[in-house]
């Protein structure tokens, strides 16, 4: 007759100790794993829509907030100055959220680069929205303006059988541009 | 009253008083006349070609067998024909390195490790084809267009097939069907030759060396089906005549669909399965990513061999558990050790 | 001798995916590459190790019949540890087995050795018995990752080992390539054991 309760706390001991155990390692590794996908996904992206910067792009990101999001934006820095900014967002795809770096030039309004950084879009159709063919139709466009995909009556060029993914990708943009002026006034105010 | 100690074992069944040798030799001997054409149109490459993977696929069964310390088959011939099989439907610019790896794959992967002649649930041809044609670095060699490429011959060197492919129906006005019929197009060395693989299939058939029944019902059912596309969509889908004169369909039909030990047995399940091969076949080059898709049609439906046996096998005699099968082996001594 | 044997053990007579046949499914999917069988067959070291220790250790604690849910928690919390400190500072790894370092919760090999050995003797036999399990494991995936790695991709490690114009056969790397490459071994190593018996 004691077997059941002994079941029970055993396994309940066990459970706890395991979920103790658990927390201790991921408290102790939630900022290194931050960071590696900072560096490994995030990092290349930026690195190509900030192109030309002078500066540690990832140590000289900084939060902000708009419209009570927490945004991360990486600003690029030229001669001590900030000459564009990069930040994340993300559009609906076919397969889930589309989420996309873009950067933005300070100066000029002008978009410098657009990357798609995470996905889950079929291989070989949606996944062709990462590659330069597709994403290099957004280099230097203006802020200002529609950025919508052909079938949308757009101008840009969506990836053969990928609409969806395509138009992922171009809302993720236009969330970024829609942000832009906030994020922009609060970046360049020190 | 006692059952009858009945063995069901894998084929070759049907019998025509011939042995399997003389099958085998027989086969390559109708198969003389298409590999023939291929010579006189590529010349020595292609007699470098067939030479080389018939010796590859001797010498892959001759080692295996050393190997795993069994009794010589080479005078059996079967590798033999299937090394001539795989180079005939391969272009006459194939490199060594993919004669050697398609032979050895096709005759100890595809045939030896299932326990020889007889036993091999797929073509070995096949198997050794389909593996260089899933390797996509070699995809190059393979493409009749860009193999092919530094040959002149008199006649369009565009891989029907291809053309098909890319620009439809209405492209098709360069391949008049007699020039395909006589073997004037690319292709592989021995599949291009129609006329001559029609001779020597209907050798095979006449002769009772292959049933009948599956090249016919194959080129009934590819006919049909490119039929009903062809009338669906003319300027999309080429005739059914198109179909059944270009690509590894006719070679496929009467050599590679017949292969003993991956073929059905019985009339209707042989009937079945001709059919079903035709139709895939039609069905992959319409909407596979290959140009031809008579290879992984044929391999498809070797896979569905067993289960087509079934149909017809009669169960008066034995409960169906007891009656052992290709599916389900009788037990060995070291099954029973284990 | 008896605790040489219970290192060994794995190492030849059981040794996972070729003797015993268990865990294919990494064996399958992983071993693109040979960085990606090592990878594997140390974080499986490491929980198979750990865990055989804890059940070991437990296993006067554990009723019998609660026994399977208490190891595969205790299974299941080392595996999310190995993803949290792949993730953390192996990244390359990580990205590498993805998917497959949460499936190693399945992996019948650490459920079996726990079932099968740790609950049943004591914690340094089972110790011995984890790493020699794993090590078998890990030298198994390496070599079948190597082959695969080498034939289909003309790398070994990532470093390029064939001559400038070598195609890759590709075929290796790929799914059917598994299979084959595993079945031609799996016949190997029965010959060679059988020579030796006889």
């Amino acid at each position: 007759m004691s077997e059941i309760p002994r079941m029970l706390i055993v396994l309940t001991l066990i459970c706890a100790a395991c979920a103790l155990l658990l927390s201790g390692v991921r408290s102790m590794t939630a900022d290194q794993i931050e960071r590696q996908i900072l560096v490994n996904v995030q990092g290349p992206a930026v690195e190509g829509v900030l192109e030309g910067s002078e500066n540690d792009l990832i140590a000289d990101r900084r939060d902000v907030r708009v419209d009570d999001r927490e945004l991360t934006v990486f600003v690029g820095k030229r001669g001590g100055d900030p000459w564009a900014i990069a930040y994340q967002t993300s559009g609906v795809g076919f397969g889930g959220d589309v989420e996309v770096i873009a950067g933005f030039d300070v100066t000029s309004d002008e978009i410098t680069g657009l990357r798609v950084v995470m996905h889950k879009e079929t291989p070989g159709i949606g996944s062709k929205v990462t590659e330069e063919q597709f994403t290099k139709q957004f280099d230097g466009r203006a802020i200002e303006g529609q950025h919508a995909i052909e079938p949308d009556g757009g101008d840009i060029e969506s990836v053969t059988g990928a609409t969806y993914s395509s138009r992922a990708a171009a809302e993720g943009l236009q969330k970024a541009a829609a942000l832009y002026d906030e994020v922009k006034q609060q970046v360049l105010t020190p | 009253m006692k059952p009858a100690d009945l063995i069901v074992s894998p084929g070759p069944h049907w019998h025509s008083g011939a042995r399997k040798t003389t099958i085998a030799y027989h086969t390559m001997l109708a198969l003389v006349p298409a590999a023939v054409w291929g010579i006189t149109q590529y010349g020595l490459d292609a007699v470098r070609v067939i030479s080389l993977s018939i010796a590859c696929a001797m010498l892959a069964e001759w080692g295996f067998r050393k190997l795993v310390r069994k009794p010589d088959s080479l005078a059996d011939g079967t590798a033999a024909l299937s090394g001539l099989l795989l180079a005939l439907i391969l272009p006459a610019s194939t490199p060594w390195h993919m004669i050697l790896i398609g032979n050895v794959l096709g005759i100890v992967v595809g045939k030896e490790c299932f326990g020889g002649l007889g036993a091999n649930p797929l073509n070995p041809v096949l198997v050794g084809y389909a593996a260089l044609r899933i390797t996509t670095p070699w995809a190059g060699h393979l493409d009749f267009d860009l193999a092919l490429i530094n040959y002149q011959l008199g006649y369009p060197l565009e891989f029907p097939l291809a053309v098909l492919r890319a620009k439809g129906a209405t492209a098709l006005g360069q391949f008049p069907l007699g020039q395909l019929f006589l073997g004037q197009q690319t292709g592989g060395i021995g599949a291009v030759g129609m006329v001559w693989l029609l001779i020597g299939g209907l050798y095979l058939v006449l002769r009772g060396f292959a049933p009948w029944r599956i090249p016919l019902a194959f080129l009934l059912g590819s006919f049909v089906t490119s039929g009903i596309f062809w009338l669906a969509n003319g300027e999309l889908h080429a005739s059914p005549l198109f179909h059944l004169l270009t690509g590894n369909l006719m070679i496929g039909a009467f050599f590679l669909a017949t292969d003993p030990s991956s073929s059905p047995v019985n009339r209707w399940p042989q009937l079945i399965f001709g059919f079903a091969c035709g139709l895939l076949a039609i069905l992959l080059r319409a909407w596979s990513n290959y140009a031809d898709g008579v290879v992984f049609a044929i391999l498809l439906m070797n896979l569905c061999v067993p289960l087509l046996d079934q149909l017809t096998v009669k169960q008066r005699h034995a409960p169906r558990a007891a009656v052992p099968s290709a599916l389900n082996p009788p037990a060995t001594e070291e099954g029973a050790a284990s | 001798m008896s605790y040489m044997r219970d290192f060994t053990r794995g190492l030849w007579d059981e040794l996972p995916p070729f003797r015993m046949v268990l865990g294919l499914c990494p064996v399958l999917a992983v071993t693109k590459s040979a960085e990606g069988g090592l990878g594997m067959g140390l974080c499986v070291i490491f929980v198979l190790t750990l865990s055989n220790i804890i059940v070991s250790a437990l296993r006067r604690v554990i009723p019998r019949k609660v026994r399977i849910a208490s190891f595969i928690v205790i299974i299941a919390t080392f595996v999310v540890i190995v993803e949290l400190v792949t993730q953390a500072y192996f990244y390359s790894i990580y990205t590498t087995l993805g998917l497959f370092i949460p499936l190693i919760v399945v992996n019948c090999i650490i459920l079996g050795r726990a079932e099968a050995f740790a609950s049943r003797n004591g914690v340094f036999r089972s110790t011995l018995d984890g790493l020699g399990v794993g090590l078998g494991f890990t030298l198994s995936l390496t070599v079948l990752g190597s082959i695969r790695e080498i034939l289909g991709n003309g790398t070994w490690f990532d470093m390029p080992l064939m001559w400038s114009s070598f195609e890759p056969f590709t075929f290796m790397v790929e799914a059917p390539g598994a299979f084959v490459c595993l079945g031609l071994m799996l016949g190997a190593m029965n010959a060679i054991s059988g020579t030796r018996a006889s």
